[in-house]
């Protein structure tokens, strides 16, 4: 099981929180909002994998 | 891969979303999505023994092999159907959950409905 991609994704999730707080208090909002939103694709392209990955099994399982 | 392996991996990813939903909801709701998956995948080479295990028990009866494929077929719709809707129930889209569901019940009537004309023309045999 991958428990690396699960801190991964936790710890990409703090550093984008972290970040957005800081940038939001030295009140450069539209920056703060693009690292959110940066954060949150790098984070849909490591899942989009897995899930690519879970849905073949699944198809090669119950032969769908 | 053990059952405690995967308990302890389930409670490891229910506490780091926990305090992510505080920071960042988005990303706890993703965190959520792969803790689920990566479970599942995990999973993956038992349900195949089981099913392997039936079919050989399906092979042994006296019904028709494709039926069983039918069966499979119907069970791996359920079961991402039931994926897809607690994860958008879990990102609180109802609606969209609801609409994934019924697309699921959709393609498991076009998925059974051979097996009901089959059932049904041996009824009217029977009867007529």
């Amino acid at each position: 099981m991958d428990v690396d991609l699960i801190f991964k994704i936790a710890g990409t999730g703090i550093i984008v929180a972290v970040l957005s707080i800081v940038l939001k208090k030295a009140e450069r909002d539209e920056q703060a909002m693009m690292t959110v939103l940066a954060g949150l694709i790098v984070v849909l392209m490591l899942v989009i994998d897995q899930i690519r990955e879970l849905f073949d099994t699944v198809k090669a399982v119950f032969g769908l | 891969m053990t059952v405690q392996e995967t308990t302890v991996f389930c409670i490891l990813g229910a506490v780091l979303c926990l305090v992510l939903k505080e920071y960042q909801k988005p990303q706890a709701i993703l965190l959520g999505i792969t803790v689920v998956v990566v479970v599942l995948l995990a999973v993956m080479p038992q349900v195949r023994s089981i099913k392997e295990t039936a079919s050989q028990l399906f092979a042994e009866s006296s019904l028709q092999p494709e039926w069983f494929a039918l069966i499979c077929k119907a069970i791996g719709i359920a079961w991402l159907t039931q994926l897809g809707t607690d994860l958008c129930k879990d990102c609180g889209e109802n609606a969209i959950a609801s609409a994934v569901e019924l697309c699921g019940k959709i393609f498991l009537a076009v998925l059974s409905l051979p097996l009901f004309v089959t059932l049904s023309q041996t009824v009217l045999g029977v009867i007529g």
